[in-house]
Order: structure tokens, then sequence, then C-alpha cells
């Protein structure tokens, strides 16, 4: 009698589910990447442990070591487990995103960008991967691949309003005007279910932008009326310029002279209210107030080769033709370094491990007075070639000048 | 004309706004500590808000059961209201049943086929009517892989019956000749013997029929020795050194030619994502080709056409389609303006000595408003601003503005097409040949322009296209389309254009080609009670057509200064008389006509509502109505 109650005991607790003692090495793992979602290192050390204890979980436990070292920045050994562990099935995808992140960390770009091209391959619904394309894409101006993966994102991630806003404005600085509309839209449609995303003041602002290159202005018009009243100034300055082009337009000058006092109040730093009130100062015939507010607009935005051209032309109808022939100038050596900065956009796409090209970009965008994108390029530089002079000089001198 | 790619001028920067975007991007569910796969299904993006937009089928496309490329889109229509006019035209049912064509159906997808044709009113015969010219375009041979034969069509000359229907004279005449594929008509008087003569510019030639003065023509290119093997769309005669004789200027455009015929998509790959990538061959940019010399050809003492560019100091290459010569400085003698395609326009200013000096950016009248060439086709000059100062309009591709240049003094001129209305219509135009003219006889100059694309697959624009109508109020221009008349409120192929009287009733009318489509003549039905006054002047000792004159009417409350140009629009040729309209409360006080040789005369008092006949040094009026 005791032995059959033993054996049906014994029957019982085999066919329920949980009843064994022990969690499985694959439940041990599963648990230890919910503890490293939650960031709950404790958790992590503790599987960590069991999992040592176990022959058969040798890959599991270094799984897991590499992400506490992670944790702890200790790449090397991070990088020690992932390249023995990465081929098992289960954790390739997590491995290769560990080596990706130690890549960037050390500022090993090319190979970041290497592997993130190969989880893009192999796992080509992993939404942080294309995420991480885009940015670094975007960095090295490879801008038709930050397209094709914003692309990726928008279709896994269809209440993402990010990557149509990026698409739009990728597309704008193309003139593609369409496409821009479209990815903007796109992205303010999403929006409206996406309580988290900031960002739809400024894609009003960048749409009514296209809009007023295509002479919509009607469309244009809607989009800035729908500034929200918490918008920054600047974007706030900037819509008061766009509106004061579209009355511009429609040839209500003094409508349009109104609306760019307020861009220039709310925001006198703001290039587009100087340029555009003198634009409307040359149209209405004053030479003597567009010059100034066109030399105020060069002093501003010194990359801006327009600028330089209108400027040049109201010297000459001033009768200054010194200064005339040297804005001229100044208007075609600057679209000469934007070509040449296309171009080397281009050649940097295709070579990703050329620093070079990268110095030289940064130092077209220094004379431009693009800091940002200075300071970005000749990063990317130091990327592929850490002690390289010129970056490094590069970022000081521009560190320094924007500290003055 | 240019599809602009990704190497564009007009980029301020690509705004890299790397942390911002790369922060935005990355934390937007991206933890880069601790990675996890996401494994999410991908849903169907919401729709596209993209206007869609449907094109007429050309007959062409329904002919060879090609599917029209842009039929999924409508014809290009603002939604901004126009204001209401009194302009009115009427499509004239009884026009020359002709078209031009252009041999797409081919399907070699070449440049010259994007240019069509132009248009000459003049009178031939000397019966005082206009009559019409149309140049008619070629075609290319079947052989797709060896498809270098390209060939004429003859152009076809209408002759007007003086009730507003067209007989076909072309062969009587002698000029149904189809030596090459054909592009400009450019009519003028040439050796002064009061008969007008005819150029045919085209791809591989030009043809010069000169007129017997007896119903017919005779070709002499080979006996005046114009230049072989060009391409030529533009050109123009004009008296540059005020001898009395006139002188040629010639505009060439690229090199294309089918040994140099890349394969160009729809849109641009190197950019565009891969879902919206399109590899369907289309026409190429003019980018993609160098630019050809231009010729200024002057008689010498045996009658024959010797180049003297070099020595005039016409020493640039351009991709030359409109020409105009007139004076735009006002210094007496006869400027060369030359619209080019995706490259700065010319301005040959005449320094008075034989030579030119080209100085159009410095003028302000090389580029568009922000320093940037512009895809040019044609060109008119008038006053719009009535400060008796010539303006300059030129018309430009999609997504460019069609520039006004307003003559500001000093031989300077001021972009103002933001001014004067012209962004209050869409950039999806595609403009070729235009025309100032007082179509309503108030006193100040409205303007016409034919539009159509030139790619197959036209990025957010339709290829046949609306032609555009504006008013002048008060000198800013006013789009009237809806009020003018039905070809104003149709797509078309358009091309050259050219206005005259063609029913001697004192309004301008005007003359559109099209590609493959029949040409449309417009008569001018605009009812008003204000005057008119035409005029035809005759020089001598300046040159018989009086190309260069300055004429200015005065009235008791305004001045109108119109010249006798050389040239303008595209392709084509205007009538030759001097329009002017006045309104109806106003008195003409005087005609002042400054000659080509620098002599004035005086009319004091025409009559209003005739046509008169003015020949140089004659005090006396002549009427010939």
């Amino acid at each position: 009698m005791s032995r059959l109650l033993f054996i049906s005991l014994l029957v019982v607790c085999i066919l329920q589910p949980g009843c064994s003692s022990e969690p499985t090495v694959d439940e041990l793992l599963q648990r230890g990447r919910n503890a490293i979602k939650g960031e709950d290192w404790e958790s992590v050390r503790e599987i960590k442990n069991q999992l040592a204890e176990r022959k058969s979980a040798q890959i599991e436990t270094q799984f897991l070591e590499a992400n506490l070292y992670m944790n702890v920045l200790n790449y090397d050994a991070v990088m020690q487990r992932v390249g023995v562990i990465a081929s098992d099935k289960r954790i390739r995808e997590d491995c290769m995103m560990l080596a990706v992140h130690c890549f960037t960390a050390i500022q090993d770009m090319p190979s970041a960008m290497r592997t993130l091209e190969e989880i893009a391959v192999e796992f080509p619904n992993n939404v942080d991967t294309h995420r991480l394309l885009i940015a670094n894409y975007y960095d090295f101006g490879a801008l038709q691949q930050a397209m094709r993966h914003s692309e990726r994102v928008s279709e896994l991630v269809p209440e993402d309003p990010r990557p149509d806003r990026l698409m739009g404005l990728i597309s704008k600085d193309f003139e593609k005007n369409e496409l821009a509309i479209t990815h903007y839209l796109e992205s303010l449609q999403r929006a409206e279910t996406d309580s988290t995303f900031d960002q739809v003041d400024e894609i009003r602002t960048e749409l009514a932008e296209v809009y007023i290159r295509m002479r919509k202005y009607q469309e244009a018009e809607k989009q800035l009326q729908q500034l929200s009243p918490a918008a920054t100034q600047s974007l706030q300055a900037t819509a008061f310029a766009y509106r004061a082009e579209c009355a511009m337009a429609l040839g209500d000058f003094v409508e349009a002279e109104e609306l760019v006092r307020q861009c220039i109040r709310k925001d006198p730093t703001l290039p587009d209210g100087q340029r555009i009130l003198g634009l409307l100062a040359m149209q209405t015939g004053k030479p003597e107030d567009a010059k100034q507010a066109l030399e105020n607009a060069a002093r501003l935005d010194p990359g801006n080769d327009r600028v330089f051209f209108q400027l040049s032309n109201v010297l000459r109808q001033l009768g200054e033709t010194d200064a005339a022939d040297a804005a001229y100038n100044k208007h075609q050596q600057i679209k000469t370094l934007k070509l040449e900065y296309i171009e080397l956009n281009v050649q940097a796409a295709q070579q990703t491990d050329n620093a070079r090209i990268r110095v030289r970009i940064a130092s077209i965008a220094e004379q431009l007075g693009d800091y940002q994108a200075a300071v970005s390029w000749y990063r990317g530089a130091l990327g592929i070639d850490p002690e390289n002079e010129k970056a490094l000089k590069g970022i000081r001198r521009v560190s320094a000048s924007q500290q003055q | 004309m240019v599809p602009r790619f990704s190497a564009n001028f007009q980029i301020a920067m690509p705004a890299l706004l790397v942390s911002l975007m790369s922060l935005v991007i990355l934390t937007a569910g991206c933890d880069s500590n601790n990675p996890s796969p996401t494994q999410i299904e991908p849903k169907t993006p919401s729709p596209s808000n993209a206007t869609q937009e449907t094109n007429s089928v050309s007959s062409i496309d329904q002919t060879f059961n090609r599917p029209n490329p842009s039929s999924e889109l409508i014809s290009p229509e603002d939604n901004l209201p126009e204001p209401e006019s009194n302009l009115r035209f009427r499509t004239l049912d009884s026009g020359p049943d002709f078209a031009y064509k252009n041999g797409e159906e081919a399907g070699h997808v070449t440049m010259v086929e994007t240019l069509g044709g132009g248009v000459a009113l003049f009178d031939y015969n000397n019966d005082g009517h206009e009559d019409i010219l149309l140049t008619g375009g070629g075609t290319f041979g079947d052989d797709k892989k060896e498809a270098t034969q390209i060939s004429g069509y003859p152009p076809a000359l209408y002759q007007n019956n003086g009730d507003l229907t067209f007989t076909n004279v072309t062969q009587p005449a002698g000029i149904d000749r189809d030596d090459f594929y054909s592009h400009g008509a450019i009519t003028q008087d040439y050796d002064n013997d009061g008969f007008t003569d005819l150029v045919i510019t085209g791809y591989g030639g030009v043809l010069v029929f000169h007129n017997n003065g007896d119903g017919t023509f005779e070709q002499v290119a080979e006996q005046l020795n114009l230049p072989t093997n060009i391409w030529s769309v533009g050109a123009a005669w004009g008296d540059i050194d005020n001898d009395g004789i006139l002188e040629l200027y010639l505009a060439q455009y690229i090199d294309w030619s089918f040994a140099n015929h890349p394969f160009c998509t729809g849109r641009d790959q190197s950019f565009l994502s891969q879902k919206k990538a399109d590899d369907r061959r289309d026409i190429c940019s003019p980018r993609d080709f160098a630019p050809l010399p231009d010729f200024l050809l002057k008689f010498n003492e045996h009658g024959t056409l010797i180049d003297i560019s070099e020595q005039a100091g016409i020493n640039k290459a351009g991709k030359g389609l409109g020409v105009l010569m007139a004076d735009v400085d006002l210094d007496g003698d006869l400027d060369i303006y030359v619209t080019n395609d995706t490259v700065a326009n010319f301005l040959w200013t005449n320094q008075g000595d034989g030579t030119f000096r080209e100085t159009a950016a410095l003028c302000g009248v090389g580029f568009d408003n922000t320093g940037n060439a512009d895809g040019s086709m044609g060109i008119d000059m008038g006053d719009f601003n009535m400060d008796g100062l010539p303006d300059l309009f030129v018309t430009n591709f999609q997504n460019e503005q069609f520039a006004l240049y307003k003559n500001i003094g000093n031989a300077l001129f001021q972009h103002v097409s933001t001014a004067s209305g012209l962004l209050s219509f869409q950039s999806v135009y595609v403009g070729w040949g235009t025309a100032f003219m007082d179509a309503d006889r108030d006193g100040d100059e409205d303007l016409f322009i034919a539009n159509g694309h030139v790619n197959l697959y036209p990025s957010d624009a339709t290829i046949a296209q609306w032609p555009i109508a504006l008013e002048n109020i008060d000198s800013r221009y006013a789009k009237v389309n809806k009020s003018v008349g039905d070809y104003f409120t149709t797509a078309h192929k358009g091309r050259g254009i050219a206005y005259g009287d063609l029913d001697n009733d004192g309004d301008l009318d005007l003359v559109y080609s099209h590609i493959n489509e029949r040409c449309s003549v417009l008569i001018n039905e605009t009812a008003n009670e204000n005057q008119w006054l035409s005029l035809q002047l005759i020089g001598n000792p300046s040159n018989r057509a009086a190309v260069g004159s300055v004429v200015t009417l005065t009235t008791d409350k305004q001045f109108q200064v119109r010249q006798i140009k050389g040239g303008s629009s595209y392709a084509s040729t205007n009538d030759s008389r001097v329009f002017f309209g006045i309104p109806q409360n106003q008195i003409i006080q005087s005609i002042l006509i400054r000659w080509p040789d620098g002599t004035e005369q005086t009319v004091q008092s025409p009559q209003a509502n005739t046509a008169q006949t003015i020949i140089q040094s004659t005090p006396s009026l002549s009427t010939s109505l």
C-alpha cells in the first residue's frame, strides 16, 4: 500500500508543472534576461551563480557575465565572452548588440557599423539596430542609408512618429518636397497618439517651410497657426518669419513687415528674420534698409551663400561696387565649399574608415559656421583614428571659439 | 529645363542635428545598456496624404497604346482664388489644323524631343494680314539599336484669308523642306527689301528662306554660308552696329547626340528610398551635357554671313534656348539676352565699338534671387511698371521662380518676382514661350506663358500643364486663368507662343504651339471701351524692319514705352507692329520714335483706334487704314 502511494505521488509530481525542485537552464536564462531588462543586477548575479553550478550551462553563464561586465564598463571582458558564445542562436542577437555597444564605447565605429549591419540582415525586425544605424548614418551623412533604416523602423513601430519626422527632414533638405510632406504628415498623425512625443511644433514649422517652397501658402499657414503656445521662442520666431514670407508672396507687404518684426522681437538671433526683412526691403524699393538687414543676416549665418548674393545685389544698387564684388565673391566661395561638402559626404558614406575625408568635411563645416557639424565630423574622424592630430586640433579650436 | 538632383546649389546645409536626433531616436524605446530583441510584426503604415492628380492622355499615347505615365495625376490648379478679369480669349476652331510632332513614339527618350517648336506671325505676302508659320519637328529611326537617324518634318505656312480662316500654302510657297529636326521660327526682313524672310532653326542645321516677294521663298542657307551641323533653337536678327544691315545671333543648346545619350532615370535614385526608386528611363538633365558656343553672324561685302563671335567678344558657351535683341540699357544700341538652361543667363552688353561684354551677373539678370542658375527657356522684355525702363521676364523650370527682373536704372536690374505676384501660383510649371502684351488695352502689359513638362515621369507635377494668363493690375500680376477662356483651364504640352493682331481689330491675339497637339489660335475678345494704336515702322536708313527702335507714346495722363525687338519668347516671332493700348479716358498727345540710328521723329496727336505706318524721316503721318 505505501509503495503504491509513493508511486502515485511520484507520478503526480512528474505530471504537475512546476513540481520539480530545480529550474531548467532555459528558465534560468529567461529569468536572467528579465533581470537584465529590469537592471536588477543583484538578481542577474544570483542567477549567473546558479547557472555556473551546472556544467551544461557554460554559455548561459558567460552570457550573464558579459552583461554584468557591460554594466561596469569592462568592455574587454564583455568581448572575450561574446566572442565565444555568439554563435548560440538563443543569444546571438543579444551578443551582437553587446558587441556594438562595446565598439561604440571604444570609438571603433567601423566595427560597430559592420556589426549593426550584420544584425540588420540576420535580425531584420530588431528596431534598436535600425535606430542605431539611423543615428550613425546620419552622423556620417549617409542619408540614403539613414532613410532606408528609418523606413524600416517606421514599418516596425507604426505608432512611432520619430522615423517619419527624420525622413521628412532629410527629404526637405534635399528638396524632395512631396516626399517630405508625406513623411511629416505621417509623423503628425502618429504623434496624436504619442503623448511623449514633443516635436510636433518642430514638424509643423518644417512642414510649413516645405509648403512655402511649393507656394502652397494656405497649407503653410494652417500648420503655423497650429503651433502650441508652449513652442520655443525660436520656433515661434521662425513661424513669424515664414508667415511673413507667405504674406509677401501674396502681396501683403504691410502684414509681412509686421510679422517679420514680430519674428525679430521674439528671436533677434534668427537669421531668417533678418533675411526676410532684407528681402522685403528689396522688394519694396528700400535698398538701404535691405543692406542693413542683409548684413545682419550674414553676421548671424555666415555660411548662407544666398544672403551674400542678395547683399551683393543691394550693394551694387547703392553704388558700393567694391563691397558688392566682395559679397559676390563670398557667395561664390561658399557655394564652392558647399558643393565640395556634398561630394565629400557621398565619399564618406562609401568609405566608412577614411578619417581624412571626415577631417576635410569637418573643416568645411567649420568654415561655413556649422560648428555642431564640424565637431561631429571631427569626432567621426577620431573614431577611426583616435590620434588624428587635425581632428583633435579641430575640436579644440571649435570649442574655444564657441566659448568666446 | 532641369530635373534637380541631390547636388543642389540651393541647399543651405543639410541640418545635421546629430545630438538631438540621435538622442531622440535612441531614447524612444531603445535601452543602450540592456538591449533586448524585439519581435514586432510590421503593420501597414498609414495611407499617404499626397494629393493624386490625373492628366489628359495625349493622342500619341493612345495611338501607341502606351499608358500615359502621368495618368494618375490631374492638371495643376491653384487652390488660391483668382480675381475676376475682363480678359477673354476664344479658341478659334478655324485655325490651322497642324501639330508639331516630336517623335517620342519611337521611344528613344532624347533631349531633342523635349524642346518643341515655335510659331511666327508675319505678313509673308504683304496683304495686310498676319499669316502663321509653325515649325514641324521631327522623328527618329525605328531601329532601337542603331537609332542614329534623326529626321525632320517640314514647317507649315498658313495664309490668313482675312476672315480668320487660314489656307495652307506651304508647298506653293516653297518651304516644305524637312532637312532636319526643326524648332524655331524666326522671321525678319534681313535684306531690307520689304518682304519678310524666314529662318528655321533645329538639330543639325539652319534653313534660311528668302522671301521672293511673289508668295514664294527660296532656301539660301548655303549661299549665305550659315553654319551647318549645329543645334539651335533660339535666334534673333538685330542691327548691332547701326549700319542699317541686320546681324544674326544663333544660340546653341547642348552637345547631345545618339553617341552621347546616357540612360537617365525618372527619379533621383541616388537619394530616394528604395521603395520609391524609379528605374524607368526618362529625359536627362541638361547638366549631363556640355554647353555649346553661340554664333554672331554678320553680312560681309559679298552678301554672305561670317562668324564674328570671337572678335565681338561672344566667347562663352551656354545652353541657349531663348534669344532677345533689344536696347536693354537704353544707351542707343542693341544688347543680346540669352536664356541658358541650368547655367547662368547671358546679357551681352553692346560696348558700342563692335564688341560685347557679358554682364548678366553684374546687372542682376543672370540668376534667380538666391544666386542660382535656373533652367531658363523663354524671354521677353516689357515695361511692367510703366516707368519707361525695359524689364525682363524669363520662364524657368519646375520649382523655380519665373523671373521678373525690374530695371532700376543704370543698367541694373532687381529680381522682383516675389513682389510682383509671380509667387502666388504653384511651382509645378515648366515655362517656355512668353509674351508681354497689353491684352486689355489699359496701357500696362500683361503676361502670357506656355507651359509643359519635359520629363516622362515628373515628380510632383504633370506633363501637360495649364498655360498661365497674368493680368497686370497696378504693376502686380494676378493669375486669371479661370476668367480668360477654356484654353487656359486645359492642360497642354505648350512650347512656342506668339502674339499679333490676326483680325486687325486693334487687339492682340495669341497663337500657341504644342507638342503632338494641334496648335491653338486664341482670338482676343476682351470687351471694353479702351483705345488702341498700332504702328508699322519702316526704317531708312535704319534697317527697314526698325529693329531697335524705341517708341514712346504720351497721353495726357501717362506715357508708355515699347521697343521693336529681335527674337523674344521661345523659338517664335511676334507680329512686327508696335501695339499700344490706351485707357478710354486718355487722349494721345504724341508718339516719339527713336530710330536705331539715333534719329528721333515725333508724330503729334495720332488718331486713336487706327493702324499707322511710319517711315523714317518722313515728318507727316501715313495712315494705312
